[in-house]
Parts: C-alpha cells; structure tokens; sequence
C-alpha cells in the first residue's frame, strides 16, 4: 500500500476515535435530564419532590450518572477534590455558588452530604409519621439549601431552634449548624480564583467506553443498555440498522444504475428539448420536500379515491410465517418497499442524473475529446467508452456525500411509512435523552460514513491511473 | 411537475360531502357514550374476529414491573390481572382478581383482602396470596429497577396471612392514604411459581427487601435473579411475558405491530360479568403516527379502532360518508385538561413579577379567545375546563364556572394593576423596581404539537389588541420540563393527565412542590392551602373528602394561578362490524375486549 493510502489510513483512524468522542459528548452534552424522562410518569400520581430527589440520586448512582463526565475538566481549586450529584439544577448551583463564595472545597461537600442525609432521614420520618414539624423542618433544610446567603441561615437556625415543636430536630440541626460553622468560619474564597485540572478516573466516559454499570464498554463492542426501554442497544438497533442501510443503499444503488446511463444517453442524443426536460425534473426532483413526495404518492397510489395499489404503512404484511424463506419473505414485503423506496431515490435520482451531465458536458469539452473526433470516433463511443469513464471518480466520491445525507433523510420517510429504522430511534432517543442509544446511532452513522469514504477512496484509487501514478 | 398536476387535477374532481362532521354530545352519559349496533352489514366488511386497533407508538417494554409508557399499561390490562380496576362505566373503583373492595381497619392500619376463587394462570393454579406476597416483595425491592414506581407503595409495610381463610390476608401500611387501594389498579401480579420457582425471596419478608441494605445483595444467587429480572429481554421475550389475562403476546414486530391472541379456556371464558368476556380472538396493535397516512388507512378500513386519532384526521373523516357508514366515531371527553400557568414567584431579574397581581392574571384570563380556540382547533366540540378537577369527576365542583372572554374587564382589570401605555407605543408599561417594563413574556409550550402551536397564535393576536406582547417558545419535552421545575419560564403551557382515583393535590399545588422544584410549576399555595391539601391526603370517607376537594377547587380557582383551558377531548373510531360498542372518558377509551364481532349471517348485506 502506498504512502498516500497510508496517509487516508491514519486520517481515518483519527477520525474514527474523533467519531467516538464526539458521539459521546454530542450525547451526554445535550440539555434536559434523562433521569427526570426516566422518573416521570405519564400519570399524576402524588410523588413528594424530596422522595423523587432521593430516588433519581439512587438511579444516579445505579447508572453511574453521578460521576464526573470526563478524566479530566477545567476548573478552580475550589472546586476540585470532591464531586458530589445533585438531583436539581437548582441545587447544583448553589453548591457551586457556596464553594465560589467559601473556597473550601472538604467543608462545603461535608455541609452539602450531610444535608442530603438529613433529607433522607426526614423522608423516612414523613413516610412514618406524617408530623407538620417534619414539613416545616424539611421547608427549612430545603431553604437552606437553595438559598446561600449567611444572613438567611442565621435566621433558619434561631427559627428552629425557637420552634418547641422542632425539638427532636435538634440533633440533626447541631450536626448541621457545626458543619455550617467550620465551612463559614474557615473560608479561603481566593481558591475560587485559582485555576486547576480536576482529575477523575472513575468517570462515564470511562464506564461507557472501558465498561461500567450498564455495559461491558465500547472496546468490547457493547453498546450499553437503552435507558428507557432497558433493552441491550445491540439487539435494538441490530433490525434498524439493516431496514436503515437496506433502503439507503437501494436507493443508491438505484440512483446511479439508473441516473448515469440516462445522463449519458441525454448527452449523446445532443437534444436541447429533452435536456430541458431533464433539468426541470432534476431540479423539482431535488427541490420537493421528501414529506410532500411521500404523501403525495401515498394519496396517488394508496388511495381507495384514486388508485389503491401499494399498501400505506410499514414493511411487510401481519402475520407473515417465521416458516417462511427470505425470498418469501422479500416477496411478501415488496409492496410496502415500492412507495418509501421512490421516496428515498427520486431526489437522489434528479441529482446524480443532473450531475452526471453536467460533468460530461464538461468532458466533451476537453482537448482529448476533440482529438479524439478527429481520429473518426462516433459520438456514442465518445460518450459511454471515454469521457463516462472519466466522470466516474468524482462522481463515486460523490457517494461519500450522499450517504449521510440519506441516513438524515431516512427520518422523515420512516415516519411516515412506519418503516422500523434508524432514523425513528434517533428522534426518540433525541427526545427522551436515551444518552446510550443516542451516543450509538451517532457512532454507528460516524463510522458507517467513515467506512463510506474509505471505500469510495479504494474505488477512486483503482478507477484513476492519474492517482496511482501520482503516489508512485 | 407534470405529475404534480396530474396529482391536483384529480383530486379536485373528487366530490366531498358537504356534510358537517358528525359529532354526537359528548354527554350523553357522564361516564361513556354507549353506541347501539346499527341495522346492516356491508358486503365489504371483513369477518374475521381479529381487531386491528391503530396507536401511535409502541410501548416501551412489557415488562411486569419496569416499563413506565401508558400504551404498556394499556396492552397488560389485557395479559395481566390487578386486584383491583376501574368500572369504566360509573368510574369508580371495582375489584377484579380481588372478591370485593378491601376494608380498611383502623384498629391495626390494614386494609382486608380476599382473593377471588375463579382466576388461574395458565398453568392452571389458581391464584394465591403467595403470588400477592411475591409481588408486593418484587415492586418494593431495592434491586428491582423500577424507581419511578416505588414512591407509590412506601406505605405499604407488610402482608398479613390469615391461616384459617387462605384466600385472604391483610395489607399493613403505615397510615392510611387516599391512593392505598387506587394504587393497585397499577401492580401486575405475578405468578411466583413462574418467576421464582426456587422461592429465592421466600426467605426476606417485605421490610427486608425494601430496605436500603437489602442483606440479598450479598446472595449472588439472589443478585443474578434480579439481574436476570431486570434484563431487557424480560420485557421483549414474549417466552417470558406470563400473566393471567385472557390474551398473550404472540408476535411483536418493533416498531411495527404487537399481536395479542386469546387463551383457549381461560378462566374468564365462564365469567358473568361482562367486562371480563374476551370476544376478539386477536388484537393487533399497529404502529401508525402519521395523520395522512392514517386518514388513508381507516378510508381503506384498515383499522378497526382508534382512540389517538389527530382531530383534524377525524374531523376530516367525519365528512366522508362512506367513513360514517363503515365507523362509529365520537369526540369523547377525558380526565385530561389543557393550561397555561403563571410563574407567580419569579426571580425578579431573568424573569419580571408580571403576573404576583391577581388582577393581571385574571385579566389574562380573560383575554383568551376561547370560543376562536373551540371553534378552530377543537371543532366546536372542546369543553372548557373551570378549576383544577375535570367536570367528570365525581368531586368536581359544579358551582365553578369557567372565565369567560371580556376584553373590557380585561383592560380594566389590567389599568387597574397599573398597566397602561404611558408611552402610546402599543404595548402596556409599568414601572416596576425603578424601571419601566414592557408588558412583553414568552411562553413554553411543547415543540412538534400543532394544535397546541395554532392555540398559543390564536392567543398571541388576542393580546396584541390589549398591549401585551407574547412571543411563543416552542420547546422539546425535556427542556420544556427542566425549565418548569427551576422556574426558568414567564408562563408555560401544557396538559395534566388525570384519572378516576381520588385526587392527592400534593404533587401539583403543594408548597412544598414549589420550593423542591416539583410540579407545582406556577408558586400556589399558602399555609391554608397546604393544611387542606394535607387534611384530603388522609381522609379515606368519601364524602368528607369529596367536600374537601371542592373547597380546594374553589381556592385554586379562586387564585388562578393557571389559565384553565379546555378538557382533552378523545378522538374515537370503532368499526360498525363490532358490537357492545362504548366509550368511555377514562383512559384508554375503549375496552379492546369487549368490542364482539357481529354476525354478518344475521344481516341482510347491503353494498354501499
């Protein structure tokens, strides 16, 4: 292999692993919490919000959602040394604004687990006992906790311990007010101003890619478990990838089997009024929404009004015998491929046949095609046996391109059609935070395109004496 | 091009009826709408006794304890047992693997069960406490990954077996709570034969297995069972998808379809009642969310049920005579309504106190174009919703009236809180903490839902007129929440779904909802409101609690800390091929079951 391959090896190396941290980042970086989606339920039942903190914390953990994200992050010394999970926003923020304003780290992690301790224990207490006191105990932990002024606590803790109905809490409260003490009397808020490297070997990106709590790692191949329905990722996605790759690479295989010989023939006829025709059906090809097409075809030829030849929806009839072979199963299935498979291809169709002739009307022409009149050559031969196999390379590398477009493409068709793709899971996993499952589809559209690239540059290689020479 | 010509050329030279929609009262009934059989049987109505029932997406698992999607709860009220359900028909509770509804006895906090005689599992034993047992032992076990249910059984301490009566046994909880017997309408029992045919957990008692420091995390043969239950396959195995219903999954396409088929001589084959009569020998539940594709679908009668319908899909339908030849088809009520709250308690700096005056936000209110909205999006059928409970219920509060549109008191109500454009640039001022603010907010509603964007529009131009600016940010589910528990939002819109169970106002109206950034979104609530919310959460006698609740209607209403809109309206379509045809307002709509096939024989077949 030669240097130059060698050199697009390497690159697609690198970006391969590029593809593996972005997928993840792209993933775990989006806004909204996926414990909150998980937690939520579509009833209203009564929950009481410290008991949801207290559990999402628990599933937190379980999934090894508390830990840090990465190896490594940028921030204060004030802020380095302790990582703690908070179930809110909220929370989080005032831990931050507690550490920024004190600057010592032990003290302010202490003061904020034993506060979430003591959410525990008055949670218990509730369950059991359902006392006013034990509200009003826990309103004011609560405010506590969400509001980090000094002058405010001072106040809560006269107020509890005024409060005869709040006797019981004293412990706790002692035991809260001591570490409140040691966090406010020792500050070092010049820590906040320092810069440092939070260093974490325990974190998800180590989980998700070495293997933790849900999955054995990527180096293993395991894609981990889907948050929200607890299905192993690889057997989800093992279907929806085939239906996914199945029609993108149909449809490209249609597009150019069909588009490069119709753009050649349309060149070789030299017809202004066909080549017209032509770029208006590339150009209303490529511009129509893939919705509109969809629905378009689905009330021409899926309608009991008009003409009702192809089923509407989905990818094979109900019912259909696991006795049944492939080809039998193909068989039953085409009809529900014909509507969505149109879909797929006509733009990509319009495109590479208006490319296509673009191209080799710039052939046509170059000074070897001119010599080659002059040796006597018809124009047929001219078309399909010199200047077609010159437009080959670009448009080949053209491929790269399309596929990802396709797979982006595919989500819309797939809604339509009900067809079990790719392209459905994304937005499902987009929507419902499923960080797991989002993280593969992106991963495997990342690798699926390098592969992509890689392939087409194999086949640039060999279809190109230019290159070959070139490299030597 | 010359397709898409073609295309509209033919399509306009197909007539549409001019008949308007066919929408029957909504209350005919307060519970349902029973639909009597119609008279034919046309020749191109199939008959085979497979229903095909649309829905728009498939559920999440069906696994016993860990899914959480309504469409699984929907599918397992036909393979799982519960001991207790709802009469769809008076909407209240009814028992069904249990004999009658459980007692609850002060003296000890229990509440006294006896199981039925009839049920059996497939295997042919008959229901037992020992099932109850492991059932209650696996929805409360720290390992079991199903943490968004456990709050919900944290008042239930232990079973109690009583020797001389085997079929019975006394449920302890800690203090008696108005959804202690609502709340098993939600646990699918479990067959612990089945399950844990070692009787593994046999050796922890309830308490055991519900504590933080479960001593069975240190049993590997322990941990791997509930490593093997919790699985994903538990869910998506249709080998280990058991249950006492009368129907079991047989196939399951992903995001296709999910088939259930009748048990040959299940136990409720000889039942009286007639909820319990299973007549569909399959029901086939489909995948199918794109409106265009199912308005075409139920043309080709496809489909014979729906309850998901959009209401333009339906709508559109209903102008289609052959469609109402071939469909029954209603606009039904439901326990779900629709709002817009306030943020009452902003921060001040990232959000202005635009709505701490209740003038500005009955003012508000009142500027909501609701009969536009009704005639628009709702087809003339939505109902409008007056306070916090839907009109259904047997609690709501029948002397609420919904506000009504009034752009004079509006204005008035609105100069009154000191709102005017002191500026005559169109849009009310205020001076508010030394600055002069516009009256200008946002407001969240969800991304993707369309009628919900036409309504928040039709809104928006409404308080043009009155000088106020609201810009609509469309937000996904999420974010939308995030947002809305942190406060981070001027108003929001969104929907609450409801059901028959008594009510428990806590999550929603509670202070402490508030402060620990739950669902109370909007900052109601005071120590009043507190007290009497509290006061409802432990009154188990129904008619002092009922008069509680409306006391609490009032003072929300009151309030109006939310614009309360309209009642969720359910888009209903059942093939006339189908008898014994009712729908109901609580969810889902339709008892799949009891929908029997007509025989065609007994008809003289008509063509259209």
């Amino acid at each position: 292999m030669n240097t130059s391959l060698t050199k697009k090896l390497a690159l697609y190396i690198f970006s391969g692993f590029a593809v593996v941290l972005t997928s993840f980042f792209i993933a775990v970086q989006m806004p909204g919490d996926a414990l909150d989606n998980l937690l939520l339920r579509q009833e209203k039942v009564s929950v009481s919000s410290s008991d949801y903190e207290i559990k999402k914390m628990g599933m937190a953990h379980r999934m090894g959602i508390d830990k840090p994200l990465f190896y490594f992050r940028l921030s204060s010394l004030a802020e380095t040394g302790y990582e703690i999970y908070f179930a809110t926003e909220n929370k989080k923020d005032n831990y931050s604004n507690l550490l920024r304003k004190y600057g010592n780290s032990k003290e302010v992690y202490l003061f904020a687990r034993k506060c979430q301790y003591a959410d525990e224990v008055l949670d218990a207490l509730n369950k059991k006992y359902n006392l006013s006191a034990i509200d009003k105990f826990s309103g004011n932990l609560q405010f506590i906790q969400n509001n980090s002024a000094a002058t405010n606590m001072d106040s809560v803790w006269t107020m509890i311990e005024k409060d005869h109905s709040l006797t019981d809490f004293r412990p706790l409260t002692l035991i809260l007010k001591q570490s409140w003490e040691k966090l406010s009397q020792q500050p070092h808020s010049y820590r906040a101003y320092i810069p440092a490297i939070a260093f974490s070997a325990d974190n998800r990106f180590n989980d998700w890619f070495f293997g933790g709590p849900l999955s054995q790692g990527l180096i293993h191949f395991d894609l981990g478990t889907s948050f929200f329905t607890g299905e192993k990722i690889t057997s989800l996605l093992k279907n929806k990838i085939a239906w996914s790759l199945g029609f993108s690479l149909t449809a490209i295989f249609i597009a150019f089997i069909i588009g490069i010989p119709l753009a050649a023939w349309i060149v070789n006829k030299k017809n202004k009024n066909l080549d017209k025709f032509i770029r208006l059906f590339a150009a209303t090809g490529y511009a129509m929404p893939v919705y509109l097409a969809g629905v378009i075809l689905l009330f021409l030829f899926s309608n009991p009004d008009l003409l009702n030849i192809f089923p509407s929806s989905g990818v094979k009839p109900i019912g259909l015998n696991d006795n049944v072979s492939i080809a039998g199963k193909l068989w039953a299935s085409i009809p529900y491929l014909i509507l969505p498979l149109i879909c797929y291809t006509f733009s990509l169709l319009a495109f590479v046949v208006s490319t296509t002739g673009d191209l080799l009307r710039g052939q046509m022409l170059l000074p070897y095609i001119v010599t080659a009149r002059a040796k006597g050559l018809d124009d047929k031969t001219i078309v399909y046996h010199h200047a077609l196999k010159n437009v080959l390379p670009p448009l080949i590398s053209l491929l790269a391109n399309i596929f990802p477009a396709i797979i982006g493409g595919s989500v819309i068709i797939e809604t339509l059609f009900s067809i079990p793709g790719m392209g459905n899971e994304i937005v499902r996993a987009c929507l419902s935070r499923n960080f797991p499952l989002l993280s593969a589809i992106i991963l495997i559209s990342g690798f699926a395109t390098i592969v992509m690239y890689a392939l087409v540059d194999i086949a640039v290689y060999r279809l190109d004496p230019r290159i070959k020479s070139s490299a030597a | 091009m010359l397709l898409l010509s073609g295309f509209l050329i033919l399509m306009s030279c197909h007539t549409k009826e001019e008949k308007k929609y066919d929408v029957a009262s909504v209350s005919d009934s307060l519970n349902y709408i029973h639909l009597p059989e119609v008279n034919y049987f046309d020749k191109s109505w199939k008959t085979d006794n497979t229903l095909m029932y649309q829905v728009l997406q498939e559920p999440d698992n069906l696994h016993p304890t860990n899914g959480q999607t309504l469409m699984r709860l929907e599918i397992m009220q036909y393979t799982q047992g519960r001991l207790i359900s709802t009469d769809y028909k008076t909407n209240k509770l009814t028992a069904e693997l249990a004999e009658k509804l459980p007692v609850f006895n002060a003296s000890d906090s229990t509440y006294s069960f006896e199981l039925r005689k009839e049920p059996k599992w497939d295997n042919g034993d008959a229901l037992s406490t020992d099932d109850i047992i492991f059932t209650l032992k696996v929805y409360k076990c720290v390992l079991t990954q199903n943490d968004f249910f456990k709050p919900y059984l944290d008042n239930f301490n232990d079973i109690i077996l009583i020797p001389e009566h085997p079929l019975e046994f006394k449920l302890k909880v800690n203090k008696p709570y108005i959804q202690d017997v609502a709340v098993w309408g939600d646990i699918s029992i479990l067959q612990r034969k089945f399950h844990d045919p070692e009787n593994l957990l046999g050796q922890f008692s309830i308490s055991d297995v519900a504590d933080k420091n479960f001593s069975g995390k240190q049993n590997q043969k322990v941990v791997d069972w509930f490593k093997n239950f919790n699985a994903g396959d538990t869910g998506f195995d249709l080998k280990k998808l058991n249950g006492i219903g009368p129907y079991l999954p047989t196939e399951w396409e992903h995001g296709q379809y999910l088939v259930l088929e009748k048990k040959k001589n299940h136990w409720t084959d000889n039942s009286s009642l007639e909820s319990e009569k299973s007549y569909p020998q399959k029901i086939i539940f489909k995948v199918s969310a794109d409106p265009n594709v199912n308005l075409l679908e139920f043309k080709k009668q496809n489909f014979d049920a729906s309850t998901t319908l959009s209401v333009k899909t339906l709508a559109a339908l209903q102008q289609d005579s052959m469609f109402n030849r071939n469909y029954y088809s209603k606009f039904t009520g439901t326990f779900n309504y629709s709002f817009a709250a306030f943020n009452m308690k902003p921060d001040g700096e990232k959000h202005k106190p635009l709505f701490n005056d209740i003038n500005v936000r009955k003012a508000l209110a009142m500027l909501v174009p609701y009969q536009q909205i009704n005639d628009v999006i709702y087809k003339g059928q939505g109902i409008r919703q007056a306070g916090p409970v839907c009109s259904y219920k047997y609690n709501y509060n029948e002397k609420l009236k919904p506000t009504e549109y009034n752009f004079e008191k509006a204005v008035e109500l609105l100069h009154s809180a000191g709102w005017t454009d002191s500026n005559n640039d169109g849009i009310l001022d205020k001076t508010i903490q030394q600055k002069t603010v516009d009256f200008k907010f946002d407001l969240h509603i969800y991304a993707g839902i369309t009628d919900w964007q036409d309504l928040a529009l039709l809104y928006s131009s409404a308080l043009k007129k009155a000088g106020i600016i609201m810009n609509i940010v469309p937000l996904d589910v999420p974010t939308f929440i995030e947002k809305a528990r942190s406060h981070d939002f001027d108003m929001l819109m969104s929907v609450w779904t409801t059901s028959v169970a008594p009510e428990d106002f806590t999550q929603l109206w509670h202070s402490s909802s508030w402060t620990d950034n739950g669902d109370n979104y909007s900052g109601f609530g005071n120590t009043v409101s507190d007290a009497l919310i509290d006061s409802i959460r432990y009154t188990i006698d129904d008619d002092k609690r009922n008069e509680m609740d409306k006391r609490f209607q009032r003072m929300v209403a009151d309030e109006q800390p939310y614009i309360f809109l309209f009642n969720s309206l359910r888009r209903v379509a059942v093939h006339k091929r189908f008898g014994h045809v009712d729908m109901y307002f609580e969810k889902p709509g339709l008892l799949l079951n009891t929908l029997k096939l007509r025989n065609a024989a007994n008809y003289v077949s008509t063509t259209p």
